[in-house]
């Protein structure tokens, strides 16, 4: 047998039984139903007009969830979550901000049978801000939508993907004012309590 | 512990509720901070006119060639043959790599720029060209701007080299402009050190152009609540170029470049010296639109002038230099000898506004039968401090010449220069020897000028005899203090913050003038006419303004004032 087919067959099984995990689907995914308290960091960029203000850089953040009733058949499949993150942007020239966002989100698991999972996030909550040179620190109201994905690595450790974006509302203070936009893409890793 | 905070839901739903409902905390001062973070309410305008506002003096080309702009100090190795096309400079160009006002940063943006040498290029037509900066803090006094340079350059710049026939001309020199070859010649590199530099032993370390730091007259307190603040910065270079030659070997050959830079009319620079630095002109100040007023009116001068308007009770020395020919001795003065090398001359006049520590004092007659000059250790209302050798004696009867040290010619200590290194070239050689020889002689003759507050009778021989070795040392100290008497005077000098042009029988208009009080100054009969070919490269003495009156501008106020 040529080398080619040896590693053709050989490869194959040998992925398929270390990737095994991936197949315990149903039973994996009941680990969305337990409380949850995990990290991520990653890449964070701030878009739109904000991106002209400040360039793209590494931030990280912690979060925690709960889950909702479990008998209800709907409201099972969704969790409440706190996430905070301290997030630095600087610029070619002095703009400087320094953005902490805490916000409560609402995450909800997409019903689709597949080996890793999908779960939707909507939130709303506040940031910090203190803006360089300016020197001026305040709240804002910020809103957040989010996806994430992840898979199970072992019963406590979950490893995921999560997009967020973030949207911090300025509309208030003067009705042209520009409000805040930021991206922040992060590898995650949490714990199934 | 975690596990069974994190497993309490009403913990978690407080705090959920808390990060929901946190943004109704304290809003309501709050600030737009993304339209402050873009909204830019300084503006930066840089402008390369002695006029702060059109219309500005006119370039005076015209009437004249290279040759007339060229320093005849500075110029003496290469004369141009007979048919070079010698070309007068078209573009000034210069590569800012940031700004910072007072020590912020606050324009992190690299910027070059080119300015055609002509009367309609914003640069030249007191318009002013805008920079790109942000905002700096709120509320924070800044009293200077700093403007890092990267290269500064002029075109037209010829290189020459030595053939059978005496000097030919070789090709334009060229230099990366922009990432770009460009011809034109960088006189950063030699504007980094002045020739006092050059004397002292740290010169290396010395830099006078990263960054060049720009006062700000009157400070600038930035605002964020006014919708604009204006920063112009002037830098002198309308009518104040001038042809300077350096010298260089390429592969043992002499070459020669005829550049254009800056005018030496602050720190003259001479023959064989390759540093020009010191000599960027160049001032600053803050406005804010909505508030300034103007002063304006009519010229019965009968010439163009400048007029110029500086912060009431400022010194009118601080925005020229004191006259090299100074002052001589409205009535003559008694000297009466304090001890340890130092005299005190009564005087009939008060000269304390002009005249300074540092400076000299020429006696005419006395003791002995040079006429030499004397640093001046104090100068009062009646009378003047200054240090000679011991034992000249007292005095009575004596006439006497003031001299400001600014003036390099008015400096005893400007001793001749080695002649330049002579590479590895035969005919270099020779050349060098001749002049190392006549460089000896005037080196001799000289020392003795720069040392007569030491030496009784300027010789060295008498120094022996006493066998005084701190008198030694002495005379090693006058030549330290005379030139550093001579850079103090001078690294003050800055342009007048409001400065208008104004034609025989026209008007002037000085504009965005911040509320407050001014004296306004005009260029009197001895500048002439300011925009006379005669006056190309040279600033104004103390005694070519009069003061004409002290003028209130209020808030938004046109005050009309017309000049004599």
């Amino acid at each position: 047998m040529k080398k080619t087919t040896i590693v053709c067959i050989i490869a194959p099984v040998l992925f398929f039984s270390l990737i095994s995990d991936a197949f315990a689907v149903k039973s994996r995914k009941d680990y969305f139903f337990k409380p949850q308290l995990g990290g991520w960091f990653g890449p964070v960029t701030p878009l739109a007009e904000t991106g002209k203000l400040a360039e793209t850089t590494l931030s990280g953040g912690i979060f925690a969830r709960i889950n909702l009733p479990k008998e209800n058949f709907i409201l099972r499949y969704f969790k409440l979550g706190v996430d905070v993150s301290y997030q630095r942007y600087q610029s070619k020239g002095v703009n400087e901000i320094h953005f902490v966002p805490f916000y409560g989100s609402i995450i909800g698991l997409l019903p689709i049978d597949i080996p890793v999972r999908l779960q939707l996030k909507w939130g709303a909550g506040a940031g910090y801000f203190y803006i360089r040179p300016d020197r001026i620190e305040q709240w804002d109201p910020v809103i957040h939508a989010g996806l994430e994905i992840s898979f199970p690595a072992g019963r406590i450790v979950n490893i995921g993907l999560r997009v967020d974006y973030l949207y911090a509302y300025e509309g208030y203070i003067r009705e042209d004012a520009d409000s805040g936009h930021f991206l922040n893409i992060g590898i995650t890793v949490y714990f199934n309590l | 512990m975690i596990h069974r905070i994190i497993k309490n839901k009403g913990f978690m739903i407080f705090l959920l509720a808390t990060a929901v409902l946190f943004p109704l905390h304290g809003c309501k001062d709050n600030v737009a901070l993304f339209d402050e973070m873009s909204s830019n309410r300084l503006t930066i305008l840089i402008k390369g006119t002695y006029a702060s506002n059109a219309p500005t003096e006119p370039w005076v080309w015209g009437s004249l060639d290279s040759e007339d702009i060229k320093d005849s100090d500075s110029v003496v190795l290469c004369d141009e043959p007979a048919g070079d096309e010698v070309e007068m400079p078209t573009q000034y160009m210069i590569d800012i790599a940031e700004m910072k006002l007072n020590k912020d940063s606050f324009s992190n943006y690299r910027t070059t720029k080119k300015f055609n040498l002509t009367d309609d290029d914003p640069f030249f037509d007191g318009t002013g060209v805008e920079l790109n900066n942000d905002d700096p803090v709120h509320l924070k006094d800044y009293t200077y701007l700093r403007l890092y340079t990267r290269k500064m350059v002029f075109d037209q710049a010829r290189i020459y080299e030595q053939g059978p026939a005496g000097w030919t001309y070789k090709e334009l020199a060229e230099v990366l402009f922009n990432e770009k070859d460009t011809k034109g010649f960088n006189i950063n590199q030699l504007q980094k050190n002045t020739y006092y530099d050059s004397l002292r032993v740290e010169s290396s370390y010395i830099n006078r152009i990263y960054p060049i730091r720009v006062p700000i007259i009157g400070g600038l307190t930035y605002n964020r609540n006014n919708d604009e603040t204006v920063i112009e910065v002037r830098l002198m270079v309308k009518n104040y170029i001038k042809k300077f030659e350096y010298t260089d070997y390429e592969d043992d050959e002499l070459q020669v470049v005829h550049y254009f830079g800056f005018s030496d009319w602050l720190r003259d620079v001479h023959q064989s010296e390759n540093d020009i630095g010191g000599n960027i002109a160049a001032v600053a100040r803050a406005y804010v639109p909505e508030i300034v007023g103007s002063i304006a009116g009519s010229n019965a001068a009968g010439r163009n002038i400048f007029v110029i308007a500086i912060p009431s009770g400022d010194p009118i020395t601080r925005y020229s230099l004191v006259s090299p020919a100074g002052f001589s001795s409205s009535a003559p003065g008694d000297i009466t000898e304090q001890g340890d090398g130092l005299y005190q001359i009564t005087t009939a006049s008060d000269h304390s506004q002009y005249v300074f520590e540092g400076d000299y004092i020429e006696i005419t007659s006395w003791g002995s039968t040079h006429t030499d000059k004397y640093m001046i250790s104090e100068v009062a209302a009646d009378h003047i401090d200054f240090t000679a050798a011991r034992g000249h004696g007292d005095a009575s009867g004596v006439d006497f010449n003031l001299y400001p040290a600014s003036d390099r010619g008015n400096n005893p200590c400007d001793l001749p220069q080695e002649p330049q290194d002579p590479s590895s070239y035969i005919n270099t050689y020779l050349d060098y020897y001749l002049s190392y020889e006549e460089y000896k002689k005037e080196w001799n003759d000289a020392i003795e000028l720069c040392n007569a507050n030491t030496l009784d009778d300027n010789t060295y021989a008498d120094l022996d005899a006493d066998d005084d070795y701190t008198r030694i040392w002495d005379a090693y100290d006058d030549y330290g203090e005379a030139w550093v008497s001579y850079d103090n005077s001078l690294k003050d000098f800055i342009l007048p913050p409001l400065a208008a042009y104004s034609e025989a029988g026209g008007t002037y208009t000085l504009e965005n003038i911040m509320p407050g009080n001014y004296d306004v100054y005009i260029t009197n009969g001895s500048a002439g006419n300011v925009s006379d070919v005669n006056r190309y490269g040279q600033l104004f003495y103390h005694d070519e303004f009069d003061l004409v009156g002290t003028i209130a501008v209020g808030e938004n106020e046109a005050v009309t004032f017309d000049v004599p």
